[in-house]
């Protein structure tokens, strides 16, 4: 009886481990994704311009820390914002 | 199970809700991305619909991916399924052209035979395929 019960329990043991496993993979392919995507605007010996027009950012509100209630606020963006980026060897800077 | 050309997404997965939670707080406007000085992308934001104009889809091609990120896209059932639920609309567009439609806005009709989802729709499979070679690592 005992041994049964042990068995029962290392077997659901056994699947919340897999289905741990498989939830880490599956967030760790998204995030590779959006690390490619991000990496890409970021962007490495290029330059990138943003033009923002209009751009409407509506954040809600919130409860902060020990219950604070935080305020919601409505965002608009206008403008350029201008990233240039330059790699350079480490090695030959030592 | 868990296939290498496919993104799959758990439905109580963190990034998935962040990624969805930051679309649907942008309600209007446009974003245009220049890279040495050409146009590479324009998003625009209207009434929980999302259009990404790719004018430059090379340049969101990742060099050591052989699947590309528009096929991964393009078969991701459950991240066009959590933009339904949330009453948001992601349009792909290749040079002006719609080339895929994904959440709540997806009407399927031959493509569900495809996608095997009512949030996926291929409005173009010309431009469809041809996005999908661009993103694809040589």
């Amino acid at each position: 009886m005992f041994s049964m019960d042990k068995n029962s329990n290392n077997r659901r043991n056994d699947s919340q481990n897999q289905q741990q496993q498989q939830q880490q993979m599956m967030s760790s392919q998204l995030t590779q994704v959006i690390g490619q995507f991000v990496g890409k605007l970021v962007g490495r010996n290029m330059s990138l311009t943003y033009s923002f027009e209009n751009l409407e950012i509506d954040v809600p509100k919130a409860q902060g820390l020990s219950g604070r209630k935080l305020g919601g606020a409505k965002l608009t963006i206008n403008g350029k914002i201008a990233i240039t980026t330059e790699m350079h060897d480490a090695r030959s800077s030592t | 199970m868990l296939r290498k050309n496919h993104l799959h997404i758990d439905e109580n997965d963190m990034i998935s809700d962040w990624l969805v939670k930051s679309m649907k707080s942008l309600t209007r406007g446009t974003i245009e991305i220049n890279t040495e000085n050409q146009p590479a992308a324009q998003i625009d934001i209207f009434n929980d619909k999302i259009a990404i104009n790719l004018l430059q889809a090379e340049f969101f091609r990742a060099p050591d991916d052989e699947t590309g990120l528009f096929d991964k896209l393009k078969t991701s059932k459950e991240f066009g399924h959590k933009l339904s639920e949330n009453r948001l609309t992601l349009s792909i567009l290749r040079k002006g052209k719609e080339a895929i439609t994904l959440g709540y806005k997806a009407k399927p009709k031959l493509s569900k035979l495809i996608t095997r989802s009512d949030d996926i729709q291929i409005d173009s499979i010309k431009e469809t395929t041809e996005l999908k070679r661009e993103f694809k690592a040589d």
